[in-house]
């Protein structure tokens, strides 16, 4: 049904799309010919999206191994004339800044898009980089939408900016914009026909001759001269305001949603309105005629107070006196998410007067009773899991080899496998960045600790950013061990193939690239793939790894369970004989698998989310749990 | 017109609580609704806390709803519709299947699953509309435990919370569920309109 939808040629329709599949209907009504990401939530919709309908509309859609070289693609299609899109998280910005910097210099000839996703919250990023400032290191134009159809049509009209200044163009989201859905009214579909064609042009491609690199910088500035009357009659910022208004409140993305509702609510009249679109460069002229009219000003922004540095430098600029509130003086926070009620709290600080919330503050009290009982429910490993055997039968090994578990750091990585750091694994003690599990291992060796180092890393984290500390640590000789967890897809984001896969973006069957082959052509002198599932023989190869002097690699390949099930791979569920259970509980404290219930005396299986797995089996001290048998 | 509708769904991953509010949002945009689900998706992990805003009207702009604002609460499971709290005011109609699925670390024994009885009481103190029954045990009399969405649809629109005809409900509904499946849905989605009518009259 949504294939449909999103390549309707039905003009003025009103679907229902998350701002993701927003943006890729903005790309293309925009007429794309390249979309490229690595997956990364809150952005990974947007090529998922493509990737579904990229051989009907003849567009090529990859999961690329990491964000600089998605980008670079993307310039490589972008230099040759055509329409390209690129996708990523906020992190993602940093690992594909190098290509970035570089591309301002070149700029580009078909409109470059590149679309990151900043999460507040944070819901599922590492930290909660605002990447808005990024516009000012880059000096790029950047836009920002506070909904799905502002989504879609900002990102149509950037590849427009970009084509017009010869830039790339970033769409800064939030996860509120990207996540959310919303009735979304479908634009026409441009038919962009061109011919891919890349033109010699040295002083614009070629970054070795310090003359062109300054004479390119002055003309990204002159170009960004240009983007400033462009930018400011953008129908994405927006004034209301009658004149009389003794307020105005300055607000962008997502924020922007949270005012107009409680303007409504509570029938405010006396506050003028401008929205931002436009954040880099900043519509500087409706700013100064908004400051110029009002005597205080409540700026809503999430995260830095980066339109307030901006604003409050437009002051001197303003004949009557503003006071502008804000992140400087703690009216709003500088972390987390807003919600309505940090922006009523806002308003009453703006307007000076209560705005009363609608429930009777008695709740206060029940409430703190209900937060005092309630359980935690982080998101678990899922049943099945091949990552929760092979943490544990790497705390076995260590046990095994006489080494104590407090002591023997195990690094950790991006993926669904941090998800050890909960009881009962509490497996890792890292968790950084892609692929910086191998490095810090290497260099706590390097130290000169006496601490056995042992990274653990997934394969798609792999072969994003993992390869290269694997060459740097056997360059070096360092005695660490490394155990890549291959379950055959990139699971956090929703099972997007990578290079092990064997499959593309699109459905294409590819030849897989192993991991234990790139081991050995880099050198590494151990090498041994397991079945995790096989508990014992996954903890003594963890073993002879770990004694191994020097880089030892062990690949736990075992596919995912939600793929196992979606595939009908998995076997009937598992069961307790509860006359043999003895109730001492040793499966659920050495696993934690959610489909192991402790009912009061003894475990039971859940038969609706157990995979058969058979991991419990082996574990049980009293052969009390069976396999399950076909029926 | 709808000024402001507001619907929680508070659910454990996989429940198909995402599944539920795709469905109800998309029969709110053919009554021509203006419409706004939030939700943070992102984790394929199954057993996670998973909660999502349906909200419509012509009021409406932004994704989250206000602190005791929800019209209705569905919740899939009774501690998540614990933890939907805040959002539950006088006027919320909170309907909650009361099988439980206990998290890892009530399992483990570090945390407790408090009682069900207890979970009502606090749920009732928020809102005096509170409607409960087991639809787990109902999905399974309808032919599969993956239906416990179709029931608390069911529960839904038997209720006559919506501002949306049953019809564009069971219609949307249709289109929402794998092919083959659109008898146990039904099944479920009348046995939970059933159990709704029972327990409030």
């Amino acid at each position: 049904m949504l294939f449909d939808v999103i390549t309707s040629n039905e003009v003025g329709k009103r679907v229902l799309l998350m701002g993701n599949e927003a943006i890729a209907r903005g790309a293309i009504e925009a007429g794309i010919k390249v979309a490229t990401a690595y997956p990364g939530t809150p952005s990974t919709e947007i090529v998922d999206t493509l990737a579904r309908v990229a051989k009907n509309l003849n567009i090529h859609v990859e999961w690329a191994v990491n964000e600089k070289v998605a980008l670079e693609i993307a310039l490589g299609a972008a230099f040759s004339g055509v329409r390209a899109l690129v996708a990523m998280k906020a992190p993602g910005l940093n690992v594909a800044m190098d290509a970035l910097m570089s591309a301002t210099y070149s700029g580009v000839n078909g409109g470059l898009v590149i679309v990151v996703a900043d999460d507040p919250g944070p819901h599922t990023t590492q930290t909660e980089q605002d990447n808005r400032f990024m516009s000012k290191v880059t000096l790029l134009p950047m836009l920002e939408p506070s909904d799905p159809q502002e989504a879609k049509d900002m990102v149509k009209e950037a590849f427009k900016i970009s084509e017009e200044l010869h830039l790339p163009v970033i769409v800064r989201t939030t996860t509120r914009v990207n996540h959310t859905s919303a009735d979304v009214t479908l634009g026409e579909i441009e038919v962009v026909k061109r011919e891919s064609w890349f033109i010699k042009e040295p002083m614009r491609y070629i970054r070795a001759s310090m003359a062109w690199n300054l004479a390119r910088h002055k003309w990204l500035n002159q170009q960004m001269e240009k983007a400033k009357d462009l930018m400011e009659n953008l129908p994405f910022n927006k004034l209301e305001m009658k004149g009389n208004e003794k307020y105005g409140v300055i607000a962008s993305g997502i924020s922007y949603t949270y005012l107009k509702e409680i303007i409504k609510k509570y029938g405010i009249k006396d506050v003028a309105i401008l929205k931002i679109g436009a954040i880099n460069p900043l519509p500087e002229k409706l700013i100064k005629k908004l400051l110029s009219k009002v005597n205080k000003v409540l700026v809503l922004e999430e995260l830095e107070p980066y339109l307030e540095f901006h604003i409050k430098a437009l002051l001197p600029d303003i004949e009557n006196h503003v006071e502008v509130l804000g992140k400087l003086d703690g009216v709003t926070p500088k972390e987390s998410e807003f919600s309505p009620e940090i922006v009523r709290k806002a308003l009453e600080k703006l307007l000076g007067k209560e705005l009363k919330a609608s429930q009777e503050e008695t709740r206060e009290k029940i409430l703190e009773d209900i937060k005092s009982i309630l359980p935690r429910r982080a998101p678990p490993m899922c049943p099945g899991c091949p990552h929760r055997p092979a943490y544990l039968a790497l705390k076995r090994a260590i046990k095994r080899l006489g080494l104590k578990l407090e002591e023997t750091p195990i690094f950790g990585d991006i993926g669904c496998y941090a998800l050890s750091l909960q009881p009962p694994l509490e497996a890792i003690w890292t968790e950084h960045c892609m692929g910086a599990s191998i490095g810090m291992a290497a260099g706590l060796y390097y130290s000169g600790s006496r601490q056995k180092a042992i990274a653990t890393i997934g394969d798609s984290t792999f072969f994003h950013m993992g390869i290269q500390p694997l060459i740097d640590a056997v360059q070096h000789n360092a005695d660490i061990t490394i155990v890549v967890l291959d379950n055959g897809t990139i699971a956090m984001t929703g099972h997007q193939p990578h290079p092990g896969s064997g499959e593309t973006a699109t459905g294409e069957k590819v030849e897989p690239i192993l991991i234990e082959n790139i081991a050995k052509a880099v050198g590494v002198k151990f090498i041994k793939v397991v079945d995790p599932y096989d508990l014992k023989k996954t903890t003594e190869a963890f073993i002879e790894a770990i004694k191994f002097k020097g880089v030892s690699v062990v690949v736990a390949r075992r596919l995912c369970a939600i793929l196992a099930r979606r595939r009908k791979l998995t076997g009937p569920p598992c069961y307790v004989d509860p006359d043999t259970c003895t109730g001492c509980r040793t499966c659920i404290l050495q696993l934690g698998c959610p489909s192991l219930v402790w009912e009061g005396e003894k475990t039971v299986i859940d038969s609706d989310t157990c995979t058969g797995c058979g991991v419990c089996v082996q574990v049980c001290p009293y052969n009390a749990i069976k396999m399950g048998k076909e029926e | 017109m709808v000024k402001e509708f507001n619907l929680l769904i508070s659910a454990v991953g996989g429940q198909g609580g995402l599944t539920l509010s795709r469905i109800i949002a998309s029969a709110a945009v053919k009554m021509g609704l203006k419409v706004r689900v939030g939700e943070t998706l992102g984790m394929s992990q199954r057993g996670g806390a998973v909660t999502s805003f349906v909200r419509m009207g012509e009021d409406v702009y932004s994704p989250l709803i206000p602190e005791g604002e929800a019209d209705v609460l569905i919740g899939m499971e009774p501690i998540e519709a614990l933890r939907a709290a805040k959002y539950i005011g006088s006027k919320t109609f909170a309907i909650v299947n009361v099988k439980p699925i206990k998290p890892v670390p009530v399992n483990l024994g570090l945390e407790e699953y408090p009682s069900i009885e207890k979970i009502l009481e606090l749920l009732s103190k928020l809102s005096g509309k509170v409607v409960s029954f087991n639809a787990y045990e109902i999905a399974k009399n309808a032919g599969s435990t993956r239906v416990v969405n179709s029931v608390m649809l069911g529960a839904l629109t038997a209720l006559k919370l919506l501002p949306i005809p049953r019809e564009t409900i069971l219609d949307t509904l249709f289109e929402s569920v794998p092919k083959g499946t659109e008898k146990v849905n039904e099944t479920a989605f009348k046995l939970g309109e059933n159990v709704a009518k029972e327990r409030t009259y």
